[in-house]
Parts: structure tokens; C-alpha cells; sequence
């Protein structure tokens, strides 16, 4: 029974390294952390961090997405979670009690929540038409778990407890500092009879009398008296006794393991669901393990989404598609352009895709690869310039090691801490190996020179408006500006006539 | 129990708003004068004195029923007295003197409500003595109703009864509360009972079997487990003290209703005597229903000017029935003024169910305005007329068919003619619309235009020129004369310097 998942059906991904270098570069553990920020009480990091290998497994969760985007199945899910989440919290203040009763009488109030709760659950999948097969597959077992004698008898049970204590009513008679408990016997209400005697002076509405709430928790006092009223209703206070003592682990595991793994999906349809509600698009990819002609229409970066979102800023959606033999995009073009931003949704895309979300856009074919690899600038001490390139080069060439024909690689401003004819030379070299391993990339860079290599390169640019200062965030695909020699350099230091224009007006 | 001494079958409300043109009425008909006698120095009766004879009744039968009860009231001042005085000490209760501090606590409230009710006890009594006492003697309706209600609620049971409940409510055999099992089983809340009145046989005693309990004792020096039980039996009484507090509410409630309704009468039975004292007269009118233009007093006088002299002064016999439009004019200082104040106080006297300063007096009921003329307007924000016009507009927009206008010397702001066109144009349409007006005036013109008309249900009063420098402020039917015999009293001043 065990071995259903709701997250997969065909291979059990594998976690990867938390402290990887694309997480972090990508913006992508930024976006873990968000979507985990309300979630603290489920174990979520671990899904996060396992992307598919699998087509099929992808499908797979796709199907559930899809139903969990009917609105009212979505919310009673959550509803279904919320119970849980309940039920654990008696739990969990159980576990703070001091007396015995008391802690038995929480725990049939846990049990009577959950059979609740499932109860409900149970109720909406009647009524819903599902189409995944991993949500069809947890029906089936909720079916039968509902309908086991196990379940059945302790909801019957946990209901018949619970009226028969709430038939119990007993008499206080305190006098002094002796108290002597005893059954109520049909005593008239005092208070009731002493204001119909009074009632014949009323001449109109008076007063409330307002008196303090005395304080909630349990005591030896009240608990010496309930010892005292299980004395009265042996049989009631027996069977609660034995009930508790067989039902310590109530909770299924399956249930509990559904809880656990449909938290993935409503985690992140709730992260979202903010941008939805903005307009902007999600879709379910197709993904491909083989083809790399890739396309994606109408995408952002996630992270700065949510973001902007907040600063009712507008979002500026992109498109790109690789046709035939393209693999590079070589991605040029004016500063602040929204260049760096491009190449972190390129990946992100990617990365979301082989978790089976869905992903920013209107439609998109993506490709699954077998890892990701960034190459971002590092902030080091700027005197040790020779440091820093070599540290470039060490690491691209530590990266395309490991790389295979199936990865992804980010390149994002390599060697800019050398002259710029060794960095030409530099990037060429790079890319030649890049070509060589086929493998999809997106390489940006000031080296304008270096948009034209072969027929796998692809020159894209970001662009300004009209005026030459308005950024529009827009990248297009388009041979780069060919600027001279001077104005490369220039903008390599953030001082082109643009530049200054813009650096001074604030 | 409904005290019911204002109204038949409703209780007085001492907020109830008054009409808006009381403060009006107030200054023109110099009604101060009034309440001052029926009040004195008690601010109470003051109160509730000016807001009945302000607001009227518009019912025959309720003006009867209060009729009946101030002649009872007459009849028996002494008694009467006492009965206010009685309801006077039962508002003096107050049981908040008695809980303390902490106010907040079931028990202090519930023992400062206990204390309160006792002394309640012997007032109840009292009230209860005073009925059979009282259905001997009293006739009204609403007397009547009243004692018998009291002795019927108020009974030697009930008290015995109530005497009872308050030794219980003293729990000094410890509180009986029951409860049931909450979702962490302790109590949610606490019913509380009386103890059993349990007669067990000896047999039953022997053998009998006894209901199963279990018990334990706090020790001594469980100081924790001490309080712990005191907010118990505090939980327990939370209920119960509320009741008992708002049961004390009640009865207060109940005493202060009845000082309320009976001040009035007690404001009356104030004046009836100082009316005696200074050797004048009142009597009981006879009112008619509304819009039957019914008029007629016998030796009607102005109860204020009589109160400030503090002596009889002279009245005035006028037959009115049929008539809508009554114009006065005449000598100066002749009594045209006393006369129409007279008129104004002797119907609210009359619609709130008072006596009238009169021998006899017939009307039908008719809310009242008053048009006065006035100082000049101190503030200079507007010119007389504008004033008079000011007010005269506010008083169309409350005026309604049937009611009576009083209007004295309106429109003297500005000469005759001008003065004579505009009180030509409001009366007319007044009359119109079946509005009741009594007008001093000493435009020639403008009298002479209504009685020109010659209709019948148009009336002209005269007050008489002085005899030998006296004047007798009697008015008679007369047509208007063309002078105030301004001239005979010029020549009589000037003679005199000779």
C-alpha cells in the first residue's frame, strides 16, 4: 500500500544537493523559501529538491494539477488538510496535560475530528469527476479504508463515547471546603424560578451584570471532583479508558502519507495563485527528454514576479524558440535590460518543468535535463584580478566535465576580468566545446562579438525604447548592434551616453 | 404590575418628547408661574408636571380616566401623600450602596442585591396595608385598578415567599450546582439549585437507599486549591446573581414608575391648595372631540396672573360655540391679553386632565400655538417683521386642522394698513383650513374687513373702556370700534396736569 506515491508512479526521484550552485544563481532557493514560508509544519523541502527524470512521471503530476484546478475540489482538499492539521494540534497539546482523564477526553476529540475530517473527504471525491490517475488511486484506497471495519467501528465508537459523556450531568454540593459529588437528579434551575417570582415588578429592560471569566486550564481541584464523577459513571469513564488505550495511533499512514505529499501541489498552486489572480498565465509543458527544439511564449521570472506583484509594477512577459540546430543563445545588449532576469527564467522554466508544476506561460515545449549548471559572476576582492579569471575558467571548465549532452548551462558575464581580446578568445573556445556537446545554453554577455558563431548560436538582444533610456524588459531575437570597439568597452563599464543619463538622474 | 395612572393602558414616559412649539407656549402663556406652584422646590414633579400639561392627551376617555383619579386625589391629599412618600423611599434603595468595591464578583453583587431586598420588604408591605384602605375609599378606575392589583401581587404569600428565597440566596448551607462534562471536562457552566426539601421517613432512613456521592475535603493549608474553589462557587452564582441584581432592578424600577406617575398629581393637589389659600375657584372641564368647535367658560381667569397677585381676580363668561374666528380688540390694558392667556392655559390644563381656573369650562380638544408680540430682537440679525413672519412660517409647518392659534397684537410691527393686509392673507387661509384663531388686534382695518363678511361662525369681542380711570377686564360682544380711546386717555393725562 505504501508504495502508491501521489508524486510519482514510475522512478523515485533522487534529491539533489541543497547547496547547489543553480539554486542559489537561478533565484530558485528563493523561490523554495517562499513557497515554504507558511508551511512549516510539513516536510516539504525534500520535494522541492527532487526533480523528475520521466516523462511519464511528469504527465503524471500534471493529471493532478489538473484536477486540483476545479476550484471547489482544490478547497476541499485544503479543508481536508486543515482537519488534519487539527486533529495533530489536539495531539500535540495532549502531549502538555497532566491529567489522565483529561488527556483521554482530547484524545477521543482528536479521533472524532479526524473521522470527520475523512468523512468529508471521502464526501467531495464522490462528487467529483477525477481524471489523474494518482488522485483515482487514492480514492480507491480511501474507498475501502472508509468503508473497512477498523474505520467503521471507530467512528462508531468515538461517536457513541462522546454522547454518552455528553449525557453526563452531576451535582456539586460545596460547603466550606468539602465538596460531595453526586448524579443530578432532575434539580430545578434556581436562577430560572427566582426570576419568574420577580417578574411581576418589571417595568422595562435593565442592566446586564458583567462578571470576570475565571481562568481555563485544569486543576487538582476539578480533576479530584472528576475523578469523582467517573466514580458515578464507571462504565462511560471505563470504555473511554480502554478506547484511548487502543487508539494511541489512529491516524492511517496513508492518510497521513496523502497529507504530506499532497502539500506539494497545494503549496505551490497557492504561491501562484497571486499571479494568477493578476492575469498572468501558467501551462503545462510538454517535456522532452530527447528533442531540444525548444519554445516557451509569454514567460517571467517567478521570484521577480512576485515581487513586482506587490509594487503593483506591470510584468513584462517574454517568448523564445530554438529551431533545427540552435542550442546557444547568445543574449547581448544594454545594461539593466532585463538580460540576467531572461536567463534566470530560462532556467527556472526548466526546473519547474522537471518538477511537474506548472510553469509561467502561455504554452511552451521544454526540454528535461539531466542537471543544471549556472556559471554567475562571484563578488571577489577586486585586486586579485588574475584570481578572479582564473576562477572563471576553472569553473567552466569544471563544468563542462560534468556536463553531458542532456544538461542545461546558464552563462551569465564570464571573463569580464580580463582585456577584451583574451576574453573573446576566452568565450570562443567556450562555446566551440558548448557546440560541440550540443548542449542547450543561454550565454550572456557584453562580447557582441561573440553573437555569431555557427548555426547553433542564436543572437538575442534586450532592448530600450524610442528614446534610448526606457528599459521595456523586451528580449528579442536579433543580431546583435554591432557597436564598435569603444562602445563595447563602454559598456562594459556602464558609461555609455545612455548610461550616464540614466546613473545621474537619480 | 403596570402602575397605569397617567393612561389607561400604557406607562408614562417621563422622556417623551413635547410638542414643538413648547417653549412658546411656556413664555406667552407665562406657564412658569404654573409649574412653580404644583412644584415648589422638586425638581422631580417639576420635570414630569411640564411635560404632561406640554404634551396633551387627545382622547376623551383617557382625559377622563386622569379626571377621575386627581378627584380621588382631592378628595384624599393626606393619603395621597403618603403613597408618594411610600414610592419615594423604595427609589431611595439603592443596592449598590451595599456590594462594595469589587463589583465584579457574582458573590458581592448577589449579597448587595439580598441586603436591598430586604429592605424592600417593608415597603411592599406597607403598599400592600395602604389597599385595603384604598379600594374603600378611592373611586377612579385607576386607583381602583391599581390596589387591586397590589393586593393581589403583593400578598401575605408572596412576601412570606420572598422571605424565604432571600434566607436561600444566603446559601449559608453551601451552593448546589450542577454541570455537564465540557470538551477538556471541566464545567462550562454551572446550574444552580435549591437545596431538596427532603422528609425521609425513620423507615426510609433505615432502609432506605441512599443516592450514591463521593466527597472530599481541601485541606487547611491548600491555599491554592482554596481559591480555586472560590472561583467555583463564584462560577456557580454567576447566573443567579445576575438575576437577583437585575430583580432589585426591577422593583426600583417598579417604585420609580409610580413616584413618576403620582407627581403629577401631587403637583395638582400643590395647587388646588394654594388656589384655596388665596380664596379663588377651579372646576373640572367637560372636553369635546376634536374639530366640533365647541367653546364656552364661566368666570374663566388667568391662573398665573391670579397666582402672582396671590388673589382672585375677575373672569370672563364668553359663549364661542360655532364660532372659528374670535377677534378682540378694545381699551388698552383692558384684559385682551389676560383673556386669550387664560384661554391657552385652561386647554392644556384641560388636555393633560387637570381642573381649570373656571366655573365652568366646555371645549373641544385643539393642540395650541401661540403668535405673541415680542421685544425687539436683541441680536438685530433680523427687523421685527421679519421675526414675527419667521415665526409665524415655523408655526405653519407644525399647524394642523383643528388645532387653536392664539395670535396677540401680530403684525404691530409695522402700521395698520400694511400690518391689516398681511393678517388679512394668513387668516383667511387659516380659516380655510379649518384652524381655530383667536386674534387681539387693534388694526381697525383688519377687524373691519372680517366683520364686514358678517359669517356666522365669526366672533367680536370688546374689552370695555375704564370707568372713572378703573378698568373692569371683562370682554363683551362688541363690533370693533375705530379707537382704543387713546384720546380719552390722553385728555385724562393731560387734564391731570392741570
Amino acid at each position: 500500500m505504501l508504495k502508491k506515491s501521489l508524486l510519482y508512479k514510475f522512478e523515485q526521484p533522487k534529491q539533489i544537493e541543497k547547496t547547489s550552485d543553480f539554486l542559489k544563481d537561478l533565484n530558485i532557493d528563493q523561490i523554495i523559501s517562499s513557497i515554504l514560508s507558511s508551511k512549516k509544519d510539513y516536510d516539504l523541502m525534500e520535494f522541492y529538491l527532487s526533480p523528475l527524470h520521466n516523462e511519464l512521471d511528469i504527465k503524471y503530476r500534471h493529471e493532478i494539477f489538473k484536477d486540483l484546478d476545479e476550484r471547489n475540489f482544490l478547497n476541499s482538499v485544503i479543508d481536508f488538510c486543515n482537519g488534519i492539521h487539527k486533529v495533530k494540534e489536539v495531539l500535540n497539546n495532549i502531549s502538555k496535560l497532566y491529567y489522565e482523564k483529561t488527556k483521554e477526553r482530547f484524545l477521543l476529540e482528536a479521533i472524532q475530528i479526524y473521522c470527520n475530517t475523512i468523512d468529508k473527504l471521502y464526501n467531495y471525491f464522490l462528487n467529483t469527476n477525477l481524471k489523474s490517475e494518482g488522485l483515482m488511486e487514492f480514492f480507491n484506497y480511501l474507498s475501502s479504508y472508509v468503508n473497512s471495519s477498523d474505520y467503521t467501528i471507530l467512528h462508531k465508537n468515538v461517536v457513541e463515547i462522546t454522547s454518552s459523556l455528553d449525557t453526563v450531568k452531576y451535582t456539586l454540593h460545596i460547603k466550606y471546603n468539602n465538596v460531595k459529588v453526586t448524579k443530578y437528579n432532575g434539580e430545578a434551575d434556581y436562577s430560572e424560578e427566582i426570576k419568574s417570582f420577580f417578574q411581576k415588578f418589571q417595568q422595562g429592560n435593565v442592566p446586564v451584570y458583567q462578571f470576570k471569566y475565571r481562568n481555563r486550564d485544569m486543576n487538582h481541584i476539578e480533576a479530584a471532583i472528576i475523578d469523582r464523577v467517573a466514580k458515578l459513571y464507571p462504565d462511560i469513564f471505563e470504555r473511554l479508558h480502554n478506547f484511548a488505550i487502543q487508539n494511541q495511533n489512529f491516524i492511517a499512514p496513508e492518510i497521513s502519507k496523502f497529507e504530506q505529499e499532497i502539500q506539494f501541489y497545494i503549496s505551490y498552486l497557492e504561491y501562484i495563485q497571486p499571479l494568477r489572480k493578476e492575469g498572468l498565465k501558467f501551462c503545462y509543458p510538454d517535456v522532452s527528454e530527447k528533442e531540444k527544439n525548444i519554445y516557451c511564449e509569454d514567460a517571467f521570472d517567478i521570484a521577480l514576479a512576485h515581487k513586482l506583484i506587490y509594487s503593483n509594477e506591470k510584468i513584462v512577459c517574454n517568448s523564445l524558440s530554438l529551431n533545427g540546430e540552435e542550442r546557444i543563445i547568445i543574449l547581448t545588449g544594454p545594461n539593466q535590460g532585463g538580460k540576467t532576469t531572461f536567463a534566470r527564467m530560462y532556467g527556472q522554466l526548466h526546473y519547474f518543468a522537471s518538477l511537474g508544476l506548472p510553469i509561467p506561460g502561455s504554452s511552451a515545449k521544454l526540454f528535461l535535463p539531466d542537471n543544471i549548471f549556472t556559471h554567475f559572476e562571484r563578488q571577489e576582492n577586486q585586486i586579485n584580478l588574475h584570481g578572479k579569471l582564473q576562477d572563471d575558467i576553472v569553473r567552466i571548465n569544471q563544468i563542462l566535465n560534468q556536463a553531458t549532452s542532456k544538461s542545461l548551462l546558464i552563462i551569465n558575464e564570464m571573463f569580464s576580468s580580463t582585456s577584451l581580446q583574451d576574453a573573446i578568445w576566452l568565450g570562443k573556445q567556450i562555446i566551440e566545446q558548448i557546440s560541440n556537446l550540443d548542449i542547450l545554453c543561454i550565454y550572456v554577455t557584453f562580447l557582441e562579438e561573440l553573437s555569431v558563431f555557427n548555426n547553433k548560436t542564436v543572437s538575442m538582444i534586450s532592448t530600450v525604447g524610442q528614446d534610448k533610456q526606457t528599459r521595456t524588459y523586451r528580449i528579442i531575437r536579433h543580431q546583435a548592434d554591432g557597436k564598435a570597439y569603444a562602445k563595447t568597452i563602454a559598456q562594459k563599464y556602464h558609461l555609455t551616453y545612455e548610461d550616464i543619463l540614466r546613473r545621474l538622474e537619480t | 404590575m403596570n402602575v397605569y395612572l397617567l393612561y389607561s393602558n400604557k406607562m408614562f414616559d417621563p422622556q417623551q418628547p413635547v410638542p414643538i412649539q413648547s417653549e412658546t407656549l411656556i413664555k406667552d402663556l407665562e406657564l412658569n408661574t404654573i409649574f412653580k406652584s404644583m412644584a415648589g422646590n422638586d425638581e422631580f414633579i417639576l420635570k414630569n408636571v411640564k411635560t404632561l400639561i406640554l404634551s396633551g392627551l387627545s382622547d376623551i376617555s383617557e382625559i377622563e380616566y386622569r379626571q377621575m383619579i386627581l378627584k380621588d386625589c382631592l378628595k384624599y391629599p393626606k393619603e395621597t401623600r403618603e403613597l408618594y412618600l411610600l414610592a419615594c423611599q423604595g427609589v431611595d434603595i439603592e443596592k449598590n450602596k451595599y456590594m462594595g468595591f469589587l463589583i465584579n464578583y457574582p458573590s458581592n453583587v448577589l449579597n448587595g442585591s439580598i441586603k436591598a431586598l430586604e429592605l424592600y420588604i417593608p415597603i411592599l408591605q406597607k403598599l400592600y396595608n395602604l389597599a385595603d384602605w384604598a379600594l374603600a375609599h378611592y373611586t377612579s378606575t385607576g386607583f381602583k385598578r391599581f390596589f387591586q392589583m397590589i393586593k393581589e401581587e403583593l400578598s401575605d404569600s408572596y412576601i412570606k415567599l420572598m422571605k424565604e428565597h432571600l434566607k436561600n440566596l444566603k446559601f449559608t448551607n453551601g451552593i448546589l450546582i450542577s454541570a455537564n462534562l465540557s470538551k477538556n471536562l471541566r464545567a462550562e457552566t454551572y446550574t444552580i439549585h435549591r437545596f431538596p426539601i427532603k422528609k425521609s421517613t425513620l423507615k426510609e432512613r433505615i432502609f432506605g437507599e441512599k443516592e450514591p456521592s463521593f466527597s472530599f475535603t481541601i485541606s487547611d493549608k491548600d491555599e491554592i486549591g482554596f481559591n480555586i474553589l472560590s472561583e467555583i462557587k463564584d462560577e456557580g452564582v454567576r447566573t443567579i446573581s445576575n438575576i437577583v441584581a437585575q430583580s432589585c432592578d426591577h422593583i426600583r424600577s417598579f417604585f420609580l414608575q409610580l413616584k413618576t406617575e403620582l407627581s403629577f398629581y401631587i403637583g395638582c393637589i400643590n395647587l388646588y391648595e394654594q388656589i384655596k389659600n388665596i380664596g379663588s375657584y377651579v372646576n373640572f372641564p367637560t372636553p369635546h372631540p376634536i374639530n366640533t368647535q365647541q367653546f364656552f367658560c364661566q368666570n374663566l381667569y388667568n391662573i398665573s396672573l391670579s397666582l402672582s397677585l396671590g388673589k382672585k381676580i375677575v373672569g370672563n363668561t364668553i359663549d364661542a360655540c360655532g364660532k372659528q374666528l374670535t377677534i378682540v380688540t378694545g381699551a388698552n390694558q383692558g384684559g385682551k391679553t389676560t383673556f386669550l392667556q387664560s384661554v391657552g392655559q385652561a386647554y392644556l390644563m384641560m388636555q393633560c386632565g387637570m381642573f381649570v381656573a373656571c366655573e365652568v369650562f366646555s371645549a373641544s380638544i385643539a393642540p395650541v400655538f401661540t403668535h405673541f408680540k415680542r421685544e425687539e430682537d436683541k441680536s438685530m440679525k433680523s427687523g421685527k417683521l421679519d421675526e414675527e413672519l419667521n415665526r409665524m412660517s415655523s408655526i405653519i409647518d407644525s399647524i394642523k386642522p383643528g388645532s387653536l392659534l392664539l395670535m396677540n397684537e401680530s403684525f404691530a410691527s409695522t402700521n395698520e394698513r400694511e400690518g391689516s393686509e398681511i393678517g388679512i392673507q394668513i387668516v383667511s387661509a387659516l380659516i380655510e383650513k379649518n384652524i381655530n384663531i383667536i386674534f387681539v388686534t387693534h388694526f381697525y382695518k383688519f377687524a373691519k374687513f372680517f366683520y364686514d363678511q358678517s359669517k356666522n361662525n365669526y366672533l367680536f369681542l370688546r374689552a370695555e373702556k375704564p370707568i372713572d380711570g378703573k378698568y373692569s377686564f371683562i370682554l363683551k360682544e362688541g363690533k370693533p370700534l375705530t379707537t382704543s380711546f387713546g384720546e380719552e386717555i390722553y385728555n385724562r393725562t393731560w387734564n391731570k396736569q392741570y
